[in-house]
């Protein structure tokens, strides 16, 4: 778990770079009271306030952290339309499941979506040859050589191109959606830790307060503001009826899942054994619009939040950092 | 002072409002089943109580800063609660809002799904029956040929070429429709999320607004919760109607009416005179005005009112973040609307 992380190796660097950066300060106020220089006296007190604001902020993540890894998200079913059942699990674990479930539906959404298109090549390539025709339809006709007609019944299909267009939007949405869960799980890694007490000491150092000050609202906001987003997202969509619900596939689609390979041999290629539960074109588009909400508008709402977070954060224990540089790297 | 003015216009204009009939699909938007007023009193109350007890660790403690950081915090949650209460006022000016512009005096939110799932059916429709038969006809007859042969001597015969030229505005056509049925849905969902939102976005913003570290969070639920409950739906409505009243004086027809099918001919493979090419010309004198109208619904409902309410739903979400107390840069979200 996230927590365990603080306990161990992380803890004790963050411990030890509290007090190496304590001891600088002690240091050199004592040495600016021995060499009678009140510029080093001043740096160091106003240091001390600095370092106390940077330890304020580590045990406010540490804190927020510990609340994470206890509040129950099924606790905030009381903000849900009656009937909603959300599963025990924590913040973090809430934040992952959104990202794992928008990916499984972008993938699903995909997977219905292959099968459609594949099917619809099955039967574009499918043509007959009759040698019975208009103006000789009798069984003797046939034995004129191969004179005859030839005709593609599903050759239509290469008229619509709809879902062509809209398994690219599935492919980006199940990416983006894939990019989110990695981000998440790179800040699970506890990676981002390491940047507390680098954040601590920098904060100290003159000229690098801007840096020291980034780095711990770095850590701040993908730890806690990030997953604390996409949980609530989740949370949403365990509600009864949700608009962004990840069971919800618009009729007998859902029934396509994962049937590609049944298209590599198939009973015989007509309409009726390909489609055996039906055609349904449009709600197979629209899942794709479902699938942009999930995938790439939601998350990247939870990243635009976490980077306002890193601005206001790092403004708060430091300078203003103008972030509008990774804002375009969305 | 101006901007004063435009809002009693506003008002006045809301109660002088005629509803516009347009066809009825029968869809309920689930509303918000819980309270957000009770939730946001209590996100009010919970702000409150963590600044007093700050202000009171800093007097026991003589702690200056703290007490200066919870007084000023408390002059927030003072504003705070007057937004809570502008957003009442502006629900209920909505519900009188709605009564003046739909039938039925539905809400506009449900008058916002209702216009969109007007939109998707109607084009759902055309998709599975029409379009599709016409699809049909163009895409089989026009892969007829005919093959003669007598003593190994024979000659290919493409009599039905004229109807393969049909293909490609029925192709493009279609590329279109799947793109405006998966935004149609975005869509949906995005006012559904609004609506269900609303009580979780508004407490929840309002909470987090109350303290300097958390001011940027709060102030984007504040303005998602906003704009997607109150601005979106708006909106639609308003562009909507403007557009479909602006439409029937303008092309004096319906932009609600599914057009008719035009007549369709089958191919004769074999006969090589013009009867073909005549017959293929009499389906595109048909097909011209059917899909004038596709298109114009396609493009006016399907494109024009979604991207014009989701603009200025955008727009609006930097303004309303502002009003929240911290100005975020939604430009990423304009590229992807």
């Amino acid at each position: 778990m996230i927590d365990s992380l603080l306990s161990g190796n992380i803890g004790f660097v963050i411990a030890m770079s509290t007090i190496i950066t304590g001891l600088v300060i002690v240091l050199s106020y004592y040495l600016g009271e021995a060499i009678g220089n009140p510029k080093i006296s001043l740096w160091a007190k106003t240091e001390v306030i600095q370092l106390f604001i940077s330890v304020f902020m580590v045990v406010f993540i540490v804190f927020a952290i510990q609340s994470f890894c206890s509040i129950d998200a099924s606790g905030f079913s009381v903000f849900m339309p009656q009937g909603t059942s959300i599963p025990s699990m924590t913040i973090y674990d809430a934040a992952y499941a959104y990202t794992y479930s928008a990916s499984e539906f972008t993938h699903n959404s995909l997977s219905i979506q292959r099968y459609y298109l594949g099917a619809y090549d099955l039967l574009e390539g499918k043509s007959y040859w009759n040698c019975k025709y208009t103006g000789c339809d009798e069984w003797w006709c046939c034995l004129f050589g191969t004179s005859g007609v030839s005709t593609s019944p599903g050759s239509y299909f290469q008229l619509m191109p709809s879902l062509s267009v809209t398994f690219n939007t599935s492919i980006f949405s199940y990416l983006s959606a894939l990019n989110y869960m990695f981000i998440l799980e790179y800040a699970y890694t506890g990676i981002l830790f390491f940047l507390l007490p680098l954040g601590i000491i920098f904060r100290a150092i003159p000229y690098m307060r801007h840096l020291g000050s980034l780095l711990i609202a770095v850590c701040l906001s993908f730890i806690i503001v990030y997953p604390g987003i996409l949980s609530i997202f989740y949370i949403f969509a365990q509600a009864s009826n949700s608009p962004i619900s990840f069971t919800g596939y618009l009729g007998n689609n859902a029934k396509y899942i994962g049937q590609e390979e049944y298209l590599a041999n198939p009973p015989s290629i007509s309409e009726g054994i390909l489609f055996i539960y039906g055609r349904d074109e449009p709600n197979a588009i629209a899942l794709s619009g479902k699938a942009f909400i999930i995938g790439v508008l939601i998350p990247t709402i939870a990243l635009l939040a976490t980077i306002a977070s890193v601005k206001y954060s790092s403004k708060m224990i430091g300078e203003d950092i103008d972030l509008s540089r990774v804002i375009q790297m969305i | 002072m101006k901007k004063v003015l435009f809002v009693l216009l506003l008002l006045s204009i809301s109660f002088s409002a005629i509803p516009i009939p347009g066809p009825d699909y029968g869809v309920p938007l689930a509303e918000p089943q819980p309270s957000w007023q009770l939730f946001t009193g209590y996100a009010i109350l919970l702000s409150a109580l963590i600044l007093i007890v700050l202000f009171m660790l800093g007097t026991a403690f003589d702690i200056q800063e703290l007490k200066l950081v919870a007084h000023e915090e408390m002059y927030q949650i003072i504003m705070t609660m007057v937004l809570a209460a502008v957003l009442v006022g502006a629900q209920e000016y909505m519900s009188v809002l709605s009564k003046g512009f739909l039938d039925g005096g539905v809400s506009i939110q449900s008058g916002a799904n209702q216009i969109l799932t007007v939109t998707e059916v109607q084009l759902k429709i055309i998709y599975t029956t029409s379009l599709m038969q016409i699809a049909e006809t163009v895409g089989n007859e026009g892969a007829k040929s005919a093959f003669c042969n007598f003593m190994s001597t024979g000659v290919n015969i493409s009599a039905c070429g004229g109807y393969r030229a049909l293909g490609t505005p029925i192709s493009t056509v279609y590329q279109l429709m799947g793109v405006i049925l998966a935004e149609i849905q975005s869509m949906k969902i995005l006012l559904n999320l609004g609506t269900q939102a609303f009580v979780l976005f508004i407490p929840l913003g309002i909470f987090l607004r109350a303290f300097k570290l958390t001011r940027g969070a709060g102030a984007l639920f504040l303005g998602f919760g906003i704009a997607l409950y109150f601005i979106f739906p708006l909106s639609i409505v308003f562009v909507d109607k403007l557009l479909v009243e602006s439409y029937s004086i303008y092309s004096n027809s319906n932009l609600y009416a599914i057009p008719p099918q035009p007549q369709l001919f089958p191919c004769d493979e074999w006969n090589t005179g013009e009867g073909n090419m005549t017959k293929s010309m009499d389906i595109f004198d048909g097909l011209i005005p059917y899909l004038q109208s596709v298109l114009s619904m396609m493009f006016l409902r399907g494109i024009f009112v979604p991207v014009i309410s989701l603009m200025i739903t955008v727009a609006s979400l930097r303004a309303l973040t502002a009003i929240g107390g911290a100005e975020i840069d939604v430009s990423v979200l304009s590229k992807i609307a």
